[in-house]
């Protein structure tokens, strides 16, 4: 293995952990994925914006001036206004502070239910495994979307039942994943020891099978992060999600569809927002994938 | 007044008068000009178009029911119009004008009415139009199980009715009935068939029968409602230009509830009439060779939010006045409608006879007066700027339907509102759902429009036994209510005026009523659609004259 053969040999000092040279390995192939890098900057970026929202921004997402009705990009307002003579710059940073947690926190969710389903399907295997993959199957014959609007209709609308939408209906696909990479390993003769050894289940699945499927999930996660706030947007855009005033890049998208003849600004530039951020997560999940391959196979 | 015999009693009875000579030499003339001349003047007498075709027209609200006493929602009345039939009609002049009705009288009293109502129509099933329809359609209205919204509260004092013969009704009122003629005249009152009610019974709102010039052929829902030509259909109208069947054979009302696809629709032709233009884009439109903008000040109630006044914290009168002060309405009319409405002072539109003009003399757009009031009440900014009074936060809601305008609106309406430390929060969601928690009493705002020719309309929304119905501000005030009854039985047109100014201006010194603008209805119609005539509301189109320019 090209990682041995790159450690040096030294009797009297300890060898670098395979966690370390894993680790080492795995930097240097991201780092050689320039739209990686790039993706991962814009992400890194974007988040910075929006953390810093309050002090960036130049006005209030909230402030009506109702004597900048409809105004193009000036200098005042270098985004334009929309129909209160809010200033569309503020509300796209603002709205990153909502679109991008919704997104992170849907996929933090599926993450978790994730690894739990896929855990018990993968591990125990026979009944619980047919169980919880038919009814996996059942939910991912729906598109995800219509899987969504239907959790929404029942829970109503906001912002917290959109990431809880968004996240349930993701679970199908990490449990799938999860699955599969805990039962490549639960054959293992490590697994096997640990049982021997008197490890509980539980233990053995936490801490010798799931760290398994980190990996992959982490690849998906960070897709599935741009899926969620597409996803996301749509719920918003029709009328599903934040509710007025609250900026969400796809409820602004909604508003400005009514003035897009006269003020096209309004819908623009949340547009460019959304694609910006999830081509960026986009490349930076293409990345990540790339540089753990090593690790999948 | 005397209400009495129509002028036009005469030109109906034409059969019953002697005809002199002058008149038969008169009339043979004509004949024998007719059939010399006779194939080009039928032709031109058909209409400038063809004697065919079709029109469609899309709304921008759905309907729930077509059965006239349940009805509730404008599109459903504008469907009405051509399915059934009135006993009378209004003119442009609010004057009382025959359809099914060919005349009347009214006791000394006011409280008898004697209709004679006319021969020869019968309904699309077939059964003949006489008084027991008349009777049946009007007694079946104050039937609790026919759940009647908006026809229980036209009916007035009605009680019943005794069928003299079957051309002749009497109807008894417990109280004289003014506005009478205004509020028979709407098809929500339009005879319908009691064989057919009786066939369908609570199905009658899928298959509504009726005499007017257009038949029920299907209603798919969400989706449209198919109307076709009657073809014995007989004239009953006096207003319209022209007589026989009317011209196109086929009208389909869609129901396209989004704005711009209304538009799309209608400048692709898929749609030949639309309602509700949303004024920014009438303004291209007006340029548009495709289409041209039919514009019209109907009147009726302007566009308002009804306040509360019994769930708090607008229960209190001076978030109420407040609200009133806060609320910089030329903004709402700008955001709504492009500011071609004009702004509205009170509960009634500035178009309608009955019209107030003091109410103007109460509020003017003056946030720190608004601030000023609240503080006074003992309402003090909180610390997230949300005013708080012994321990309870001045938060109001509205639920809304889902139209952006609508939604704009009151995102402006809800900064206005936070400038003087008011919270409002906004909930969209289907307008039935939206329009149940208004009658619930659970909405702060509720916003409403309505049309009609008599200040009458007031007690729609402003009586206390509308509660639980329109009266979505649960506004309950003896003095109103009293009045608004008073103002319904008297007939003498100078003392109804006197008792609802008096009426406006208690609505609004109570601040029960917040008044947007007078909505002025923006419709378009495709190039080549002529022969639109609106009623005297001004804002229901009647398809009977319209025809395609060929």
């Amino acid at each position: 293995m090209s990682a041995h053969a790159a450690a040096k040999v030294d009797d009297r000092a300890p060898l670098p952990s395979k966690r370390a040279r894993r680790v080492a390995a795995f930097y240097r192939l991201f780092a050689r994925n320039r739209s990686a890098v790039t993706g991962g900057v814009i992400v890194a970026l974007v988040v910075l914006i929006t953390v810093l929202a309050p002090m960036i921004a130049p006005y209030s997402y909230n402030q009506q001036d109702f004597t900048q009705y409809l105004t193009p990009p000036s200098r005042a307002h270098l985004l334009g206004t929309d129909e209160q003579g809010r200033d569309i710059l503020s509300r796209v940073i603002y709205g990153g502070r909502l679109s991008l947690p919704i997104g992170i926190i849907a996929v933090a969710i599926a993450t978790v239910f994730g690894f739990l389903f896929g855990a018990l399907a993968g591990y125990f295997g026979s009944w619980v495994d047919a169980v919880v993959m038919r009814w996996m199957d059942v939910m991912l014959a729906f598109p995800t979307i219509l899987l969504a609007l239907a959790v929404i209709t029942i829970l109503g609308p906001g912002v917290i039942n959109v990431m809880i939408a968004v996240g349930i209906s993701s679970i199908p696909f990490y449990t799938r994943v999860v699955r599969s990479s805990v039962l490549t390993v639960k054959h293992m003769e490590y697994v096997t020891a640990a049982r021997a050894v008197g490890c509980s289940e539980v233990r053995i699945v936490a801490r010798h099978v799931l760290p398994n499927s980190f990996a992959p999930v982490m690849v998906l996660a960070t897709t599935g992060t741009a899926a969620a706030i597409i996803t996301s947007a749509a719920l918003s855009f029709v009328g599903l999600g934040a509710q007025p005033p609250i900026p969400e890049w796809g409820s602004m998208l909604n508003t400005g569809r009514d003035y897009l003849r006269h003020a096209p600004w309004m819908t623009t530039f949340p547009g460019l927002a959304i694609v910006v951020t999830v081509v960026a997560i986009n490349l930076l999940g293409d990345g990540l994938r790339d540089a753990l391959d090593p690790r999948l196979s | 007044m005397d209400w009495g015999q129509p002028e036009w009693d005469h030109r109906h009875a034409l059969l019953e008068r002697p005809i002199s000579r002058r008149q038969m030499l008169k009339s043979a003339a004509a004949l024998g000009a007719a059939s010399v001349f006779g194939p080009v003047v039928s032709a031109r007498a058909q209409g400038p178009g063809k004697p065919s075709g079709k029109v469609t027209a899309a709304m921008y609200v759905d309907i729930t029911s077509l059965d006239p006493g349940a009805t509730v929602y404008i599109p459903g009345i504008l469907i009405l119009k051509s399915l059934v039939e009135t006993l009378v009609e209004l003119d442009d002049k609010g004057n009382p004008r025959p359809r099914l009705a060919t005349n009347w009288k009214a006791s000394p009293d006011g409280k008898v009415w004697t209709f004679r109502l006319r021969e020869g129509v019968r309904f699309h099933d077939g059964t003949p139009f006489d008084a027991e329809a008349v009777k049946f359609t009007f007694d079946r209205i104050l039937d609790p199980a026919t759940k009647s919204q908006t026809g229980a509260s036209l009916i007035g004092p009605y009680k019943a009715s005794e069928v003299v013969d079957p051309q002749t009704i009497k109807m008894t009122f417990s109280d004289p009935y003014a506005p009478i003629f205004a509020n028979f005249s709407n098809p929500v009152l339009g005879i319908v068939s009691p064989s057919a009610v009786k066939k369908y019974g609570a199905d009658f709102g899928e298959h509504p029968i009726g005499t007017g010039p257009y038949m029920f052929k299907e209603w798919v829902h969400g989706d449209h409602v198919t109307l076709t030509r009657y073809d014995k259909y007989v004239n009953t109208s006096t207003l319209v230009h022209h007589k026989g069947l009317p011209y196109l054979d086929t009208v389909v009302v869609r129901f396209i509830l989004d704005h711009q696809t209304r538009l799309a629709a209608l400048l692709a032709g898929e749609i030949d009439f639309m309602f509700n233009v949303p004024a920014l884009d009438s303004v291209n439109l007006r340029h548009d060779p495709r289409a041209r903008v039919v514009q019209t000040m109907f009147t009726g109630c302007p566009t308002v939010q009804h306040v509360n006044r019994q769930l708090p914290p607008t229960n209190d009168l001076a978030v109420a006045k407040a609200i009133q002060f806060a609320v910089n309405r030329d903004v709402i009319a700008k955001i709504g409608t492009q500011s071609v409405s004009p702004v509205a002072w009170g509960p009634l539109k500035s178009s309608n006879w009955g019209y107030n003009p003091q109410v103007k003399t109460l509020y003017r757009f003056d946030p720190e007066k608004a601030k000023q009031l609240l503080t006074e009440a003992g309402w003090v900014p909180g610390p997230n700027g949300i005013r708080v009074k012994n321990g309870q936060e001045a938060k109001l809601v509205s639920a809304t339907k889902d139209d952006k305008l609508v939604i704009s609106e009151l995102e402006a309406m809800q900064g206005m509102l936070r400038a003087v430390g008011l919270d409002l929060e906004i909930k969209v969601m289907a307008l039935a759902a939206s329009e149940e928690l208004a009658r619930q009493g659970k909405n702060s705002l509720s916003r409403t429009n309505w049309w009609g020719t008599d200040p009458d309309i007031l007690t729609t929304f402003y009586h206390s036994k509308s509660i639980g119905g329109w009266n979505f501000g649960y506004f309950k005030n003896d003095e109103v209510d009293r009045l608004l009854d008073t103002g319904r039985a008297t007939l003498e047109p100078k003392k109804r005026l006197e008792i609802y100014n008096r009426v406006q201006m208690l609505i609004m010194e109570q601040a029960a009523v917040l008044p947007l603008y007078d909505w002025v209805a923006i419709n378009a119609a495709r190039t080549g659609l002529q022969g639109i005539r609106f009623d005297a509301t001004k804002y229901y189109p009647e398809w009977y004259d319209v025809t395609w320019k060929s």
